[in-house]
């Protein structure tokens, strides 16, 4: 079971790196250029599965903070701070690329508009998230804060979705797209999903041994303490 | 900057941010392996 596991993910990276170089073929030669925007609307086709992915990621963090406040169990705090990681990083993403746009289509590469605000607002939160977890020493304290900070950094999630439809926006709501367009964003969603859901699952592989180990160190360096303790000192 | 510039550098941006996370946590998984295997032998 475990070589199928550690042979399954160099097998899922090479698919989703194979993925990437399809999308951008598609990018460069098979989708046309757009008639207002120009060649600048190809950044979208990498600037919106980054967005969406943005959002699972965070439903991710606020599922497992909700699976923890339920359970106490530790794999669900685990599972949130790897997904708060990735979080962080696709936002980093998804404003970077945004900006990258808005220069090029505004003349300016930020403007105070409510969907971009509300973006910079997400990252901040899923950044403060990821400083105040090591800033808290006990496990069950920190889990505990991180699960009901995880629950409120996920309200600006659809904030960040409806703000263009709620308030007046300069960012666009939507684009119309070409068949080809279209297919080209369809391809695009696969390698940056099949990355986010990578890397929650190798982060979290990763928190969750460090803490196995961990906890095998302290049984291991407490048993012999309490086996010599005198019966006073055990109980 | 052009149009294609700003296309490059988007692409570039999003490449360097999610496969260099990717690299650095699959060179800490091996790095782990390694030391597992290690300490069982």
């Amino acid at each position: 079971m475990r070589k199928h596991k550690r042979s399954f993910t160099p097998i899922f990276w090479i698919i989703t790196f194979i993925l990437y170089g399809v999308g951008l073929w598609m990018t460069a030669f098979y989708a046309p250029v757009e008639s207002t925007m120009g060649i600048v609307q190809k950044i979208f086709y990498v600037h919106l599965p980054v967005a969406i992915s943005t959002f699972l990621a965070a439903l991710v963090v606020f599922i497992a903070s909700l699976g923890y406040l339920l359970q106490r169990k530790m794999w669900w705090d685990d599972l949130a701070a790897a997904a708060g990681k990735v979080t962080a990083l696709y936002c980093s993403v998804v404003l970077l690329t945004g900006m990258t746009w808005a220069h090029s289509a505004w003349g300016t590469w930020w403007t105070w508009s409510p969907r971009l605000t509300f973006s910079l607002v997400l990252w901040l939160l899923y950044v403060v998230y990821l400083i105040i977890r090591p800033a808290i020493d006990s496990p069950q304290r920190r889990a505990l804060v991180s699960a009901v900070y995880g629950l409120a950094a996920f309200l600006d999630v659809p904030l960040v979705y409806m703000s263009t439809k709620l308030m007046p926006d300069i960012h666009p709501e939507s684009i119309a797209l070409e068949p080809a367009m279209q297919r080209t964003l369809l391809v695009w969603f696969a390698p940056v999903l099949m990355t986010m859901g990578g890397l929650i699952t190798v982060r979290y592989r990763l928190t969750r041994a460090s803490r196995v180990k961990d906890e095998e160190r302290t049984q291991h360096d407490i048993a012999p303490a309490i086996a010599g303790a005198p019966l006073g000192g055990a109980l | 900057m052009t149009g294609m510039q700003h296309v490059f550098l988007a692409y570039t941006i999003a490449f360097v941010a999610l496969w260099g996370y990717a690299l650095a946590l699959l060179l800490e998984s091996r790095h782990a392996r390694k030391q597992r295997s290690s300490t069982e032998v």
